[in-house]
């Protein structure tokens, strides 16, 4: 018991409408990995957010080094050394590297201006006692990869001295080695006494990183378990309350009617690429973050303009490529940022569901028929089973989940034949994305070619029909997920050839 | 092609500058001369000066465009209380007091109320407009035998003092912009205000003092513009509402910036007032100003966005 850091107990916290925890206790011991799971509005945030100062708790108690706490801001929760660190890792895009580590402990000289050099230098320090020797603390954030930022916003906390680091989703875009050099740095971190509780909704990571698990459901403590006494498939129970059935959604398809054609595709961080997606089939777009999925998906979409290469879709072949004119040749895309790109997040559900299929709700995109646009949102809110109270309910009020549902609800108004899906489950949990792949089929089930990228191998082996596998902007293997199985295709997303395997 | 881009943006502004300096130089004998040179500078002084408070409020992520309207109204202040007898520092602490009552109330608006600054601005913009009708009855308070224009406009050496306090203005603006913790944490709330706040920073206390450290330089602006004009007039501050602005976001293209600065809004006022000064020592017709100042901001406007790939990407 002396060896707890942090203890929250019967922690509850209403919201209007929601009971949003109800007597929950977590606690943290010093130098463990504690993870904290639990599906999309289970309460994690909650209680993090509850914690970190930014909501404050209706009931329950929290005791911090052993001192009771009554209320605290963000502010005071940093100074008593507790650290967190978000998903979207809020660094200011426009700053450098080395301003982003001390904004708001700007190293001083005597006249109260800022000392630059200091600050560079200290910055070079904090980065090197992770480990990170080769990034410019001069250079701007918006210049670097997630990774990279994410290796910032690490050096930024670390060097606050924190003796307790909150992680939110922090592999949910990386790759694969990119993830593996952030679990070195949190071993050693732990090594060092710290103590991190780590979100997440990826089950491998739980098992590699962690010494405890904290299962959250519906607002309520499920279990607190040693990681060791508690297997997968039971964690996953006590996510979901209920069984869950790990299942293959591939299957071989007949491949007759082809939809989209490409040849020889080039352009930015794509260097040659081809495709034949045909009616009916789910193709998974599989490499690590930055091997130019992302970038073939805009080339193809026409956000961003081809300097070589071939789009047919149909009979039609796409010159002077834009988005307007794939929508109309018949493309839909779920973008990789949904926050940015693919959401109107301040717009209602309904108007979001809308958007693209204007003309079918609207006479000459002027006179709305409001009846005939609230019973389709209605069909479609039903079928993909999107949580929400109204469906005039801002996007932004929803989960990432249920956000991704409704850009999919979006396209499914339209007459799209082609449906390009950018990382559709990130940030997504394990029944969410279940009804997501399960959705993809749907589509292909009523004749609809799907493009899905992800850099979850693993995912991409068991939602696809077939595979194409991407390294540095090329296609380097095609394969059968049923014949296929992670390694060999992770293999390849690493630029490695099968002969390694033996 | 992309140095070449690069360079453009960067030093647009000072090309234009120097640009038109030599022509002016060589179109008019009278524009090199000393008194011309410092009359140009006096012109600038108060667009620059307004300008700075403006952005301010812009590095912070608002702006406020009351300040058409707190300009006549505090130079109402200011006037009626010289002509009433007050000392010269009652009437000049009377001014900056109101001007920052001003600003705090619409920091509240905006941060308490969330309502968006460049449309309660102008609410507040037309409402102390009317306050000045109000007060003055709708008559110009002139100021000849109340204020001796030397305090502002007399020389020291060959520069008039007005320009020196536009200078350590300039000055201490800068540094507290581009080398303060304070000015960094400003521009940070400003670009940024949710990571600003998980990184500690509470916006609502920066945004607060950007408010009121452009009121106070507004009020600056006000005492000065009353000075030059020898009273307070209605057309104070309406006349002065597109030129600032103009000055603002011309400045944010200096040095390929992209946002808003104090060293940009020096140049662009310099640049505006150049142009003024010069095209009426050509003799040019009176509509061309307007017109040069109108192209001079779309080719910023163009070259703040030249590296965006966004449709329309104009920030408030």
């Amino acid at each position: 018991m002396t060896d707890l850091i942090l203890e929250m107990k019967s922690i509850s916290k209403q919201f209007p409408g929601v009971q949003a925890l109800q007597d929950v206790d977590f606690s943290i011991r010093k130098g463990e990995i504690h993870a904290l799971v639990g599906q999309n509005g289970a309460g994690k945030s909650t209680l993090l957010k509850i914690l970190s100062g930014v909501y404050h708790k209706d009931s329950g108690k929290v005791t911090l080094n052993g001192k009771e706490l009554r209320r605290w801001t963000p502010q005071q929760m940093i100074d008593w050394g507790v650290s967190f660190i978000y998903q979207e890792l809020n660094l200011v895009q426009s700053l450098s590297v080395a301003q982003n580590i001390y904004i708001g402990r700007e190293p001083k000289n005597p006249m109260g201006l800022i000392d630059w050099n200091t600050m560079r230098a200290r910055a070079e320090e904090a980065l090197a006692r992770i480990g990170v020797s080769e990034l410019d603390v001069n250079t701007h954030v918006n210049q670097l990869t997630v990774a990279k930022q994410q290796l910032v916003a690490i050096a930024r906390v670390l060097d606050m001295n924190p003796t307790v680091l909150i992680l939110d989703e922090p592999t949910s875009r990386l790759g694969l080695e990119d993830a593996e050099r952030l679990f070195t740095i949190l071993r050693n971190m732990q090594e060092k006494g710290l103590s991190i509780i780590y979100v997440t909704h990826r089950l491998s990571n739980i098992y590699r990183l962690s010494d405890r698990i904290t299962v959250l459901r519906d607002g309520k403590l499920i279990i607190t378990s040693d990681t060791d006494k508690l297997p997968a498939g039971e964690l996953v129970k006590h996510m979901v309350g209920q069984e869950v059935v790990d299942l293959s959604y591939g299957s071989k398809k007949e491949l007759d009617q082809m939809l989209l054609q490409v040849n020889g595709l080039f352009g930015s961080g794509v260097n040659g690429f081809d495709l034949k997606l045909h009616a009916s089939e789910v193709v998974g777009l599989l490499g690590a973050v930055g091997a130019g999925k992302t970038e073939t998906v805009r080339l193809l979409f026409g956000i961003d303009e081809r300097s070589e290469g071939v789009i047919q879709i149909g009979d039609t072949v796409l010159e002077n490529h834009t988005p307007t004119r794939a929508i109309s040749a018949g493309m839909a895309l779920c973008p990789e940022d949904r926050k940015y790109q693919g959401l109107l997040l301040d717009n209602s559900i309904s108007e979001n569901v809308t958007l693209a299929g204007l003309e079918k709700f609207a006479l000459w995109a002027l006179f709305p028929n409001r009846k005939k646009e609230k019973s389709t949102v209605l069909e479609l809110v039903n079928r993909l089973r999107i949580a929400t109270p109204e469906i005039t309910t801002h996007s932004r009020s929803l989960s990432g989940g249920n956000q991704q549902k409704v850009v999919l609800a979006k396209w499914l108004c339209t007459d799209s034949k082609v449906f390009l899906f950018d990382e559709p489950t990130i940030g997504v949990d394990v029944q969410g994305k279940a009804e997501i792949y399960q959705l993809l089929h749907e589509l292909a089930d009523q004749g609809a070619g799907v493009l899905f990228v992800t850099s979850d191998i693993e995912e991409g082996l068991q939602v696809c029909d077939r595979v194409l596998v991407m390294y540095k902007g090329q296609i380097v293997a095609k394969l059968d997920p049923r014949e296929s199985n992670k390694e060999e295709a992770s293999l390849y997303a690493m630029g490695g050839s099968p002969d390694e395997l033996h | 092609m992309n140095f070449t881009k690069e360079f453009v943006q960067k030093y647009t502004v000072f090309i234009i500058l120097i640009v038109l300096f030599v022509i002016f130089s060589i179109a008019s004998p009278t524009f090199m001369q000393v008194d011309n040179l410092m009359n140009l500078l006096v012109q600038s002084t108060i667009l620059g000066i307004v300008g700075f408070g403006l952005v301010m409020i812009m590095i912070a992520g608002e702006i406020d465009l009351a300040f058409a309207g707190v300009i006549p109204f505090e130079g109402a202040i200011f006037a009626t209380l010289l002509t009433n007898g007050r000392p010269f520092w009652v009437a000049a602490l009377s001014t900056l007091a109101i001007g920052l009552l001003v600003s705090y109330v619409i920091s509240l608006l905006v941060t308490r109320l969330k309502l968006v600054s460049f449309v309660s601005t102008i609410a507040m913009m037309f409402l102390l407009q009317g306050i000045w009708y109000a007060y003055t009855g709708g008559k110009n308070i002139y100021l000849e035998d109340y204020f001796n224009r030397d305090i502002v406009f007399g020389l020291v050496g060959a520069v008039p003092r007005v320009v020196i306090l536009f200078a350590v203005i300039f000055i201490i603006l800068y540094f507290l912009t581009e080398q303060t913790p304070f000015g960094l944490r400003l521009r940070i709330v400003g670009e940024d205000p949710e990571s600003a706040r998980t990184m500690g920073l509470n916006p609502i206390v920066y945004k607060t003092a950007g408010f009121l450290i452009g009121g106070a330089i507004f009020a600056i602006g006000a005492f000065l513009s009353t000075a030059r004009m020898s009273g307070a007039l209605a057309t104070a501050g309406a006349n002065m509402l597109m030129p600032v602005m103009t000055a603002a976001f011309v400045g944010q293209t200096v040095l390929g910036m992209s946002r808003p600065n104090i060293p940009g809004v020096l140049l662009a006022a310099l640049l505006l007032g150049m142009i003024n000064n010069a095209f009426v020592l050509l003799r040019l017709p009176f509509w061309s100003v307007p017109i040069a100042e109108g192209l001079i901001l779309i080719i910023a406007i163009y070259l703040t966005n030249i590296n965006k790939r966004d449709v329309v990407q104009i920030s408030m």
